[in-house]
C-alpha cells in the first residue's frame, strides 16, 4: 500500500486513534449488553447446578464440606466439591459430590449422590465428550438408562467382570470403570469424614 | 444491484457454502439436529446483517491500512453480543452449539462479505446482501441437518418438534427405528460426506442450467 | 477406447495390448472367490447366501442407476460391480441382515467409486470403504458373529466371540480353536474370511491366471508374520502361537489376496508393491496389537490406499532406453548450468 510508506509517525497515530475509537464504542455497547444479560445467565447456571443436585438427591439445603476433611480420599483431586445434603430440620440426609475425572475420550463432569448410609442414590453427567452409543450411555437420563445400575450400590463398588455387582456398558468398559471408580472415591471421601 | 438478483445470488448462484465454499467448518460440525442448524443459521444471519450494515456505514471513514482490524473488531463485538444474549435467553442453544458460537468471529462468510461487498456498496444493498447470504447459509444448514438426522438417527426435527422439556430437548418425530440409522452420518465423517455430496449436486445443477442457457442463446443467434 | 476393452494391467511403457479385458479379469476373480463362498455355505448354511445375493444385486443396480441418471455409458458389463458386491458381502458377519450390504453397496458404488469417476479412478477400495462405513454405522450388527455349523455342539448360544476378540482382550485363546480347524475354516467370523485354505486356493488360481502378482500378498503376509513374531501377544501367548493366530484369523488372507491387490488402489511398480504390502502388514499388526479395534486389516489397507500414489511417485522406474549413468550426468549438467546462470546474474 503506497500510503503507509508516506506520512510516517503522524499517520500511525491517526490509525491508532481510529482503532481506539472503534474499540471504545464496541466496548461500551458490550458493557451495556453484559449488564442486561448478567442476571439471567447467573440464574440459569445456579439453576443448572441445583437441578443436577436435585436429580441425584433431593434436599432442602446443601452445605459445603471443607476439602481438607476428605483430602486423603481425594488424592487425584477428582472431587471438586462435596456437600452435605440437609433436610428442613438440619439433619444430614446424604451427600452430593461434584466430580471431574477422565473418561474414555476426555473429561467427564458428574454429580454423584449418596444417602446417609453411603449408598449411591444416583449420578448425573453434566459434561462429557464420550462416543454416542457407547460411553455416552452413561449420560442418558431416561427411565431404565444405564445409570440406574448404580442406584443402591454401596461401598466396594466394582464392575461385574471384576467381581462386583455393576453391569458395564457393553462396548464402553473404560467409561464404566471410570464412573464406578469415581463413585467409590466419593464413598471413600464420605467415610473419611467420619 | 437489484434485490431480486441479490436474492437469487445469496440462495443459489453465489451460495456462501455451496458455491463460495465459505463457512464449511461450522456447517459440518454442528448440523446434527435441526435445532442446532436453525439456531446457528439465524445467529449467523443476524450477525452478518448487523456487521454488513455497520461496516457499510463506516466504509468511507475507515483508513485502508487498518480495515481488516476494524472488521474483526466489529464482527467480534456483534458475536459477543449474540453469545451473551443466547446464554441468557436460549441457554439450550448456547450449550448445544458450544464453542462454535464464538467461532463465528472467524467464519469466512462474514469477513468475506465485508471485504468483497460491504466496503464498496451502500447500506441498503449491504443490508439485503447480509439477509440473503444469511438465508442461503441457513438453508444449507437446514438441508444438512435434515439429511444427517434422517439417515443417521431416523428422526426429523429433533430439538424443535416434540420437545420434552423446553426447546432444545427431545428427539423430534421418529420416522424409523434408531438401529437402522447409519450412525456414521451423525459423526464428523458424515458431515464431510454430506457436504461433499451437496456441493457436487449444486455444481451439477448450476452447470446444467448454464448449458441450457448457452444452448438457448445459440438457438436465438441462429434463429 | 470403450470401457469393455479397457485393460487394467497398466505397468510402465513400453506396453503391449493384451487380448483380455476387464470382464475376463473380473470373471477370474469371481471364480477365485468361489471356494471361500463354498466354505461359507458349509459353515453357515444356504441362508447365509442371502446377504451375498442382495449385495451383488444392490451393487449392480446402483451402478446401473447412477450411470443411467447421469447419461453415461453403462458399465455393469465389466462385472466390476459384481466383484465389489461379492467382496463386500464376504467381509460382513455371516448372519447379518439382508439390508446391511445394500446400504454398504450404496456407499461403496455411488460415493467411493462412481462419484470419483468410475472404475480405475477410485482412490479407495470400494468394498473395504463400504465395510468401514458399515462398521462405523452399525457397530452391533457388524460384531454379531453367528456360531458356525462345525462348532454348534461346542458352544451354546447363537453368537460367539471370534479368535480376534480373545486376542484383543489379551485372554488366552479358548481350547476349541485349533490351528488346523482355523486353517480349514471351522471358526466364526465374516462370511468369506474364515477359511485360509479356500482363500489360498483362490490366490494360487489368480497367480496362475496372472491376474495378480505375488509381491503384495507375499509381502503383506510375511510382514504380518514377522512383526507379530517380534511384538508377541502378551503374557498369554507364545510368540509362535501369536504369529499363527494372526495369520489364520480375521480377514488377513482375504485382504492380502483380494483387496490389497485391487489395480486402481495399489502401486503400479513392482518395487512399490512390496513397500505397499509391507506397510499394510505393519499397520495390521499394530492396529490389532496396540490399537482400539480387534481387526486391523481393513483400516490398514484403506490407509495404504491413500499412500499408493505417493509410493508410485517414489518408485518410478527409469525411462526405457536410459541408463542410470545417463541420468546422473544429466542431473550434474543441470546443476552446473544453474550455478553458471546464478554467477552470471550476480556479475552482470
Amino acid at each position: 500500500m503506497a500510503n503507509t510508506k508516506q506520512g510516517g509517525a503522524g499517520n500511525i497515530i491517526k490509525l491508532a486513534l481510529v482503532l481506539l475509537a472503534v474499540a471504545a464504542v464496541i466496548a461500551l455497547v458490550l458493557g451495556f449488553v453484559n449488564s442486561i444479560t448478567e442476571g439471567p445467565i447467573k440464574a440459569y447456571n445456579d439453576n443448572k447446578t441445583r437441578t443436577a443436585y436435585a436429580n441425584v438427591l433431593e434436599a432442602d439445603a446443601y452445605e459445603e464440606v471443607d476439602p481438607a476433611a476428605y483430602a486423603a480420599a481425594n488424592g487425584e483431586n477428582t472431587i471438586t466439591l462435596l456437600s452435605e445434603a440437609k433436610d428442613g430440620s438440619g439433619d444430614v440426609i446424604g451427600y452430593v459430590a461434584e466430580t471431574e475425572f477422565s473418561g474414555a475420550q476426555g473429561m467427564i463432569t458428574m454429580v454423584i449422590g449418596l444417602d446417609a448410609d453411603k449408598v449411591c442414590t444416583g449420578i448425573y453427567v453434566t459434561e462429557h465428550s464420550e462416543t454416542s452409543g457407547l460411553g455416552a450411555k452413561a449420560a442418558e437420563t431416561s427411565a431404565g438408562a444405564w445409570r440406574d445400575n448404580l442406584v443402591g450400590q454401596a461401598d466396594g463398588l466394582a464392575l461385574k467382570k471384576n467381581g462386583g455387582t455393576v453391569e458395564a456398558i457393553s462396548g464402553a468398559t473404560i467409561t464404566s470403570t471410570a464412573v464406578v471408580k469415581e463413585v467409590q472415591t466419593v464413598i471413600n471421601a464420605v467415610n473419611e469424614l467420619g | 444491484m437489484n434485490i431480486k438478483q441479490q436474492f437469487k445470488e445469496g440462495l443459489v448462484t453465489n451460495n456462501p457454502v455451496l458455491v463460495q465454499l465459505l463457512g464449511m467448518c461450522a456447517t459440518m460440525a454442528i448440523t446434527t439436529s435441526l435445532f442446532n442448524g436453525v439456531g446457528m443459521g439465524f445467529s449467523v444471519l443476524i450477525i452478518l446483517t448487523c456487521c454488513n450494515v455497520v461496516i457499510s456505514l463506516i466504509r468511507k471513514i475507515i483508513p485502508n491500512d487498518i480495515r481488516l482490524a476494524i472488521f474483526v473488531l466489529v464482527i467480534a463485538g456483534f458475536v459477543t453480543i449474540v453469545d451473551l444474549l443466547l446464554k441468557a435467553y436460549i441457554p439450550a442453544l448456547s450449550e448445544s452449539l458450544g464453542v462454535f458460537i464464538p467461532l463465528i468471529v472467524v467464519n469466512c462468510i462474514i469477513i468475506g462479505r465485508a471485504e468483497a461487498f460491504c466496503q464498496k456498496n451502500p447500506v441498503g444493498a449491504s443490508f439485503f446482501d447480509g439477509i440473503f447470504q444469511g438465508l442461503g447459509y441457513t438453508c444449507v444448514l437446514i438441508c444438512m441437518c435434515v439429511i444427517r438426522e434422517f439417515l443417521g438417527k431416523g428422526t426429523f426435527g429433533s430439538g424443535l418438534i416434540n420437545t420434552v422439556a423446553g426447546v432444545g430437548t427431545g428427539e423430534g418425530v421418529r420416522i424409523f427405528p434408531a438401529e437402522y440409522g447409519a450412525l456414521v452420518l451423525t459423526l464428523p465423517i458424515g458431515g464431510f460426506i454430506t457436504l461433499g455430496c451437496l456441493i457436487a449436486l449444486m455444481q451439477y445443477v448450476l452447470k446444467r442450467s448454464e448449458k441450457k442457457k448457452e444452448a438457448a442463446e445459440k438457438e436465438a443467434i441462429e434463429a | 477406447m470403450t470401457p469393455k476393452e479397457l485393460t487394467l494391467d497398466a505397468g510402465y511403457q513400453p506396453q503391449v495390448r493384451a487380448k483380455r479385458g476387464t470382464r475376463e479379469i473380473m470373471l477370474d476373480v469371481i471364480i477365485a472367490l468361489l471356494p471361500a463362498v463354498a466354505v461359507g455355505v458349509w459353515q453357515f448354511g444356504f441362508a447365509a447366501l442371502l446377504p451375498v445375493a442382495t449385495s451383488i444385486a444392490a451393487c449392480v443396480f446402483f451402478e446401473w442407476l447412477y450411470r443411467r441418471l447421469l447419461h453415461k455409458p453403462s458399465s455393469i458389463g465389466d462385472l466390476s460391480a459384481v466383484v465389489t458386491g461379492l467382496l463386500l458381502s464376504l467381509t460382513l458377519p455371516a448372519g447379518c441382515p439382508w439390508w446391511l450390504p445394500v446400504i454398504g453397496a450404496l456407499f461403496a458404488i455411488v460415493i467411493v467409486k462412481q462419484l470419483y469417476g468410475g472404475i480405475g479412478k477410485n482412490f479407495l477400495n470400494p468394498a473395504l470403504a463400504g465395510r468401514a462405513f458399515l462398521f462405523a454405522s452399525y457397530a452391533t450388527a457388524m460384531t454379531m458373529f453367528t456360531v458356525p455349523n462345525s462348532m454348534k455342539g461346542v458352544v451354546d448360544g447363537v453368537t460367539m466371540a471370534t479368535p480376534l476378540s480373545a486376542m484383543k482382550a489379551g485372554t488366552a485363546m479358548p481350547e476349541y480353536y485349533s490351528f488346523v480347524d482355523m486353517f480349514l475354516g471351522k471358526m466364526p467370523g465374516s462370511f468369506g474370511e474364515i477359511s485360509a485354505l479356500a482363500l489360498l486356493i483362490g490366490g494360487v488360481y489368480l497367480l496362475c491366471r496372472k491376474v495378480i502378482t505375488w509381491q503384495i500378498p507375499v509381502s503383506f503376509i510375511c510382514t504380518v508374520a514377522l512383526v507379530s513374531l517380534i511384538f508377541g501377544g502378551g503374557e498369554n501367548y507364545t510368540r509362535v502361537d501369536w504369529m499363527l493366530y494372526n495369520l489364520l484369523s480375521g480377514g488377513l488372507m482375504l485382504g492380502a489376496i483380494f483387496m490389497a491387490t485391487d489395480y486402481s488402489t495399489s502401486p503400479v511398480s513392482l518395487k512399490g508393491r512390496v513397500f505397499y504390502g509391507i506397510g499394510c502388514g505393519l499397520l495390521t499388526v499394530i492396529i490389532r496389537r496396540f490399537g482400539g479395534y480387534p481387526e486391523g486389516v481393513s483400516f490398514a489397507i484403506l490407509i495404504m490406499n491413500c499412500c499408493a500414489w505417493f509410493i508410485d511417485q517414489l518408485t518410478q522406474p527409469i525411462r526405457f532406453g536410459v541408463s542410470r549413468e545417463d541420468i546422473k550426468k544429466q542431473k550434474a549438467a543441470a546443476k552446473a548450468a544453474k550455478k553458471e546462470a546464478k554467477e552470471a546474474a550476480a556479475n552482470g
